[in-house]
């Protein structure tokens, strides 16, 4: 193995890194560690001219290892491998130490953090050392793609990529297509009729050629991996085999069930009706009482089931302006009616949604602003001397007081949530969650339609919950992302496998049980394991299961890590000694 | 009880002079500027809220709208331009009619027929007496005087206390607010005291200039009074009280006659906005200061008996000023601000015996 | 200046490494004392590992993974809690409190959770005192 040297960097952030560790002292301190040839400070080493420091330097110095402390590399790594491959160098003869997301920012202590961050760049440069130049490898793509759910944000995606000329299965688990917004009669803020919409673009899909649609279809556990995954459809008793190289979930959402808040009376006061019911009245064109009467009173009250810690802590994001929207049609409908709108807080942001408001707020509508963490407003029937059916208790914080709302029919915006087989896909296509049962994109700001699992991409309102532009967009720039990996025609793949050291396998097989991916098999002609690089996605659980420490997880191998916890363990007094 | 929210309220409101309720998000910028706001007594935003919500009692068991003089501050802070201090005028207005017993304030507010029927009956009226009267200036004349005493006694004992004792119903008695006895006694000095200086609009920021022309006009109105009801101004030759009433009528026609200016200009926020009475009362509290005058010009170079039709018109403006603008128009916030003064004057002491303030 | 416990702590990269940069981009503060390492998944950690963390010095190991069910390969942090019962079992009859060692599941959404966790695990290992192994080791060497 050639003599190291290495380059470390250590980065300021501009003040993100710089107020909390003592940057300067800690980059003079590593320059006296053996092997290390430089060591420097620098305002961003992200930016440009911090890559090209770096890129000079490893010119000039003949650097082969290269350390850089700064941000998480999760943000970052790939920035520096590619500036690593622009100087020559094997991007994975690279490490980076974490002083940012777990350091600066967590701790108070400035020598404290200082010394933290000093142990862990010396963790990074000891693993560094025993780094290896790793090969890229690609595999050609599949171009088939496999879209599951059928709502507008699936629909979009096939469409975007049927007419590119491009084969898709679309799997739908319901009869029919459309999803939720196929249940919308109008859209907020512009009034726009969804099925004008929805409906030609449904037509379009049943018909097109590249198109393949499995309709009250689920799917089974996907194998493989990006640009080559196949799985089994079950439709009825039928099980069949697809082929495809990029994925799609476009799977959506459910909507809240209010039976479980009390205050309401969702399912005993027969009035009180959800926003999806309401939904179907106006698609009706019928909005009346349970009794047959037009209402005279009618209450929305928004955050059922969002906003609060016993029910969802997150926003719904839609139901504030369909609630506006609400109170536009039913001021069309019933030019006379009282309309009361109670809020917690009035979400109305995105084009054209204030105006709205500000729109509604000068139909007679009367807004009242409730407290959704302890205060929520309670819904009872009025006795016979009021000429209404119910009355609503709310205590109003603009005015603090509490106040009686009558009211005819009450409308409920429940909240939406994940679907309760979310876990289920999540699971069959290797995808994450989040607390709320959400997946979870790639990078919440700079990658939000890919997953991280190469190949799978999220759309729509299974990611959170979102208006139809925010779907549409984020499904079109999905069937983007994979029309041009299909255009490229090939992927690179994990190069960070696992490899069998055939003197050492002593052919016990204990690794093929443990790979949850049956990327090992048994050589029985040499009696020894091998890999299935393709297949291998580097999760290293084999390499540690191995009693002869034949298998080695690279990027992540025993001297490495090994190595890495002495540096982070030692001081870097100790390390001149010895 | 929880009160019922009433939108209709609003919409009754806008009758009252009301433009616009829902562009007030309750930033609370108004009660924050206002100079005369105070624990216990906030506006205006308060008031704006109970309004939105269509709060009857709210809103007729506050003193709180009396106690704004509209410097229109606040709306010139408003970052909505939901205009605040027209919002309390519109709720004075609506206030006025709820008080009323006998529902003509409201009628008048609300419609500008009624309004202009009761003018044209009240002249026809003075025409009639006049007609039966023989059209004699001497008996006319005394008439007159006889029927100025007269209906400021009625317009007094059979309305203006009676709503006044409704608004202490509002005020105090519902609202149970439970006052000591030395408060209510105290509370006479304060009362009166405001009702001719009204001083605390000195703390507005619209300056002493706004209060000096209001007081002269207060002053010089009850003089005018004074002078031609007790004194008989008209029939009297006692040069002391002749000069006295030229120069209480000349200031009360020139002041008003500036209000009418103002209203015209629209140059500050106070006279931006001018419902039908206010301008009501501007014009015929200056047609009184002017035919006034005129009149004992006539009877001093003794030309009333050739221009009989000109005190006729004074009469005309006096009984449509007593029987109509008083009891029933925006003379009355003369009245009720005084009050509502003496009532909040209550409210505080019995907050601050139980220790709220 | 109270006694700073090391520790080093291996979080697996796709569930409970996001989670500890949420508590930083959320600028939740922990104790210094807990030095990472990143590891693909919590199935990768060998007993090694963990060994020559406290051969080198360390008075306590926290490993975390994705929660049962959550795991990106599937199923790397069953196999490391298996693992890790055993190891417990391991250092006791080396004489260390089986507390050194700990085992927690964080999930990429749970920076809370993880700076709780870091506090708590440090005012734990403060409580149990230094871990001898190192200076004990240098003696027999």
């Amino acid at each position: 193995m050639e003599e190291p040297r290495i380059g470390v960097y250590v980065c300021w952030c501009g003040t993100n890194i710089a107020k909390m560790v003592d940057v300067e002292h800690v980059s003079k301190e590593l320059e006296k560690l053996p092997d290390v040839i430089i060591s420097r400070d620098y305002k961003y080493m992200c930016s440009d001219p911090g890559q090209d420091l770096i890129i000079k330097d490893i010119k000039e110095n003949n650097l082969n290892r290269i350390v850089v402390s700064a941000c998480s590399p999760r943000i970052h790594e790939l920035t520096f491998h590619k500036a690593m491959e622009k100087a020559g160098l094997n991007p994975y003869l690279f490490e980076m130490a974490n002083i940012r997301e777990q350091d600066s920012w967590v701790h108070t202590d400035r020598k404290e953090a200082t010394e933290k961050a000093k142990s862990l760049i010396l963790g990074a440069i000891n693993k560094v050392r025993w780094h290896e130049a790793l090969e890229k490898r690609s595999v050609d793509i599949n171009p088939d793609t496999l879209i599951i759910g059928g709502g507008i944000a699936g629909l979009t995606a096939a469409l975007e990529i049927a007419d590119a000329g491009k084969k898709v299965y679309l799997v739908e688990k319901t009869d029919k297509l459309g999803g939720h917004a196929a249940n919308i009669d109008l859209t907020f803020p512009f009034m726009n009729s969804v099925q004008q919409m929805l409906n030609p673009k449904i037509e379009k899909v049943i018909n097109h050629p590249n198109i393949e649609l499995f309709l009250e279809t689920r799917i089974d556990e996907a194998f493989g991996y990006v640009g080559n995954f196949e799985t089994t459809i079950k439709k009825e008793n039928e099980e069949i085999q697809l082929k495809f190289g990029n994925i799609i979930v476009a799977t959506g959402l459910k909507t809240f069930d209010p039976g479980g808040i009390e205050n309401y009376g969702y399912g005993k006061l027969p009035d009180v009706v959800t926003s999806s019911e309401f939904e179907r009245m106006l698609k009706e064109g019928k909005i009346q009482t349970n009794a047959g009467n037009d209402p005279r009173h009618v209450a929305i009250i928004h955050c059922v089931g969002s906003r609060n810690s016993d029910f969802h802590e997150y926003c719904s994001r839609t139901c504030c302006m369909t609630a506006l929207k609400y109170a536009n049609q039913l001021r069309s409908a019933l030019p006379e009616a009282n309309i009361y709108e109670a809020y917690a807080d009035m979400m109305a942001f995105g084009k054209g949604c204030e105006e709205l408001y500000l729109a509604t707020s000068r139909k007679n509508v009367t807004f009242l602003m409730f407290d959704q963490k302890d205060n929520l407003p309670k819904i009872r029937k009025a006795d016979s001397k009021h000429n209404f059916e119910m009355l609503i208790e709310i205590n109003d914080k603009l005015s603090g007081v509490t106040v009686d709302v009558p009211a005819d029919l009450v409308i409920l915006m429940v909240a939406q949530e994940a679907h309760e087989n979310a876990k289920e896909v999540a699971h069959a296509v290797g995808v994450s969650m989040c607390g709320n049962a959400f997946y979870i994109e790639k990078h919440p700001k700079l990658d939000p339609v890919a997953t991280t699992t190469d190949g799978v991409y999220v759309v729509g309102s299974c990611q959170a919950p979102k208006d139809i532009p925010d779907s549409v967009s984020q499904a079109r720039a999905a069937a983007a992302r994979i029309l041009a990996s299909i255009s490229f025609g090939s992927v690179e793949v994990e190069v960070t496998t696992a490899v069998v050291n055939e003197n050492l396998c002593c052919g016990c097989q204990t690794c093929i049980n443990v790979c949850p991916y049956t990327a090992i098999s048994y050589d029985e002609e040499k009696q020894v394991s091998v890999v299935n690089e393709i297949l291998c996605k580097g999760c290293g659980t084999c390499g540690s299961t191995c009693p002869t420490g034949a298998i080695r997880s690279r990027h992540f191998t025993d001297q490495q890590i090994l190595s890495q916890i002495e540096g982070l363990l030692s001081t870097v007094l100790e390390l001149e000694e010895a | 009880m929880n009160q019922l929210v009433n939108p209709e309220l609003k919409q009754e409101l806008l009758k009252y002079g009301l433009k616009e309720w829902n562009d007030c998000f309750h930033c609370g910028n108004c009660t924050a500027i206002c100079s005369l706001t105070e624990q216990g007594f906030l506006f205006p935003r308060k008031g704006i809220r109970a309004l939105q919500l269509g709060l009857k009692q709210s809103l007729a068991g506050s003193t709180d709208p009396w106690l704004c003089y509209y410097c229109g501050e606040c709306t010139e802070t408003c970052p909505r331009d939901a205009n605040p201090a027209e919002l309390m005028m519109s709720i004075r207005r609506y206030l006025t009619k709820v008080y009323d017993w006998t529902g003509l304030a409201g009628l008048f507010y609300r419609s500008k027929l009624a309004l202009f029927i009761g003018f044209i009956l009240v002249l026809i009226a003075v025409i009639a007496v006049g007609y039966v009267k023989h059209f004699e200036t001497e008996a006319l004349m005394k008439f007159g005087h006889l029927f100025e005493q007269l209906v400021i006694l009625a317009v007094f004992g059979l309305i203006l206390l009676p709503n006044i004792f409704h608004m202490f119903w509002l005020t105090i008695v519902k609202q149970k607010v439970k006052a000591p006895i030395s408060a209510y006694i105290t509370g006479i000095w304060h009362l009166i005291w405001n009702v001719f200086t009204q001083n605390r609009s000195l703390k507005c920021e619209t300056g002493s200039f706004r209060w000096f022309e209001h007081f002269l006009i207060v002053i010089g109105y009850i003089s005018l009074l004074f002078v031609t009801v007790f004194l008989n101004w008209f029939s009297t030759t006692n040069t002391i009280i002749i000069w006295l009433g030229y120069i209480v009528g000349g200031i009360v026609f020139v002041f008003t006659f500036h209000f009418i200016i103002g209203r015209l200009n629209k140059k500050r926020e106070v006279t931006k906005y001018s419902h039908p009475s206010d301008w009501l009362f501007v014009i015929w509290l200056f047609l009184l200061g002017f035919t006034a005058f005129i009149v004992r010009v006539l009877i001093d170079t003794n030309l009333i008996d050739n221009n009989l039709w000109l005190y006729i018109i004074h009469l005309i403006v006096i009984a449509q000023w007593g029987i109509l603008l008083v009891p029933f128009g925006k003379w009355t916030h003369f009245l009720y601000r005084s009050f509502a003064i003496y009532f909040a004057y209550l409210k505080k002491s019995a907050l601050k015996r139980q220790g709220a303030i | 200046m109270s006694y700073q416990p090391k520790i080093v702590s291996f979080l697996c990269n796709w569930c409970s490494y996001t989670g500890a940069d949420l508590a930083g981009t959320s600028r939740m503060k922990y104790a210094p004392n807990v030095r990472i390492i990143r590891v693909m998944c919590s199935g990768r950690i060998e007993p090694t590992f963990v060994l020559k963390a406290f051969r080198e010095g360390a008075d306590g190991v926290l490993i975390c993974g994705c929660h049962p069910g959550d795991c990106h390969y599937h199923e790397g942090n069953y196999k490391c809690l298996r693992r890790y019962y055993l190891l417990q079992k391991y250092i006791q009859q080396m004489g260390l409190k089986k507390e050194r060692l700990r085992l927690e599941w964080i999930s990429a959404s749970e920076g809370k959770q993880f700076a709780e966790l870091a506090d708590e695990y440090t005012e734990s290992i403060k409580e149990l005192g230094p871990c001898k192994v190192k200076e004990v080791m240098e003696v027999l060497t």
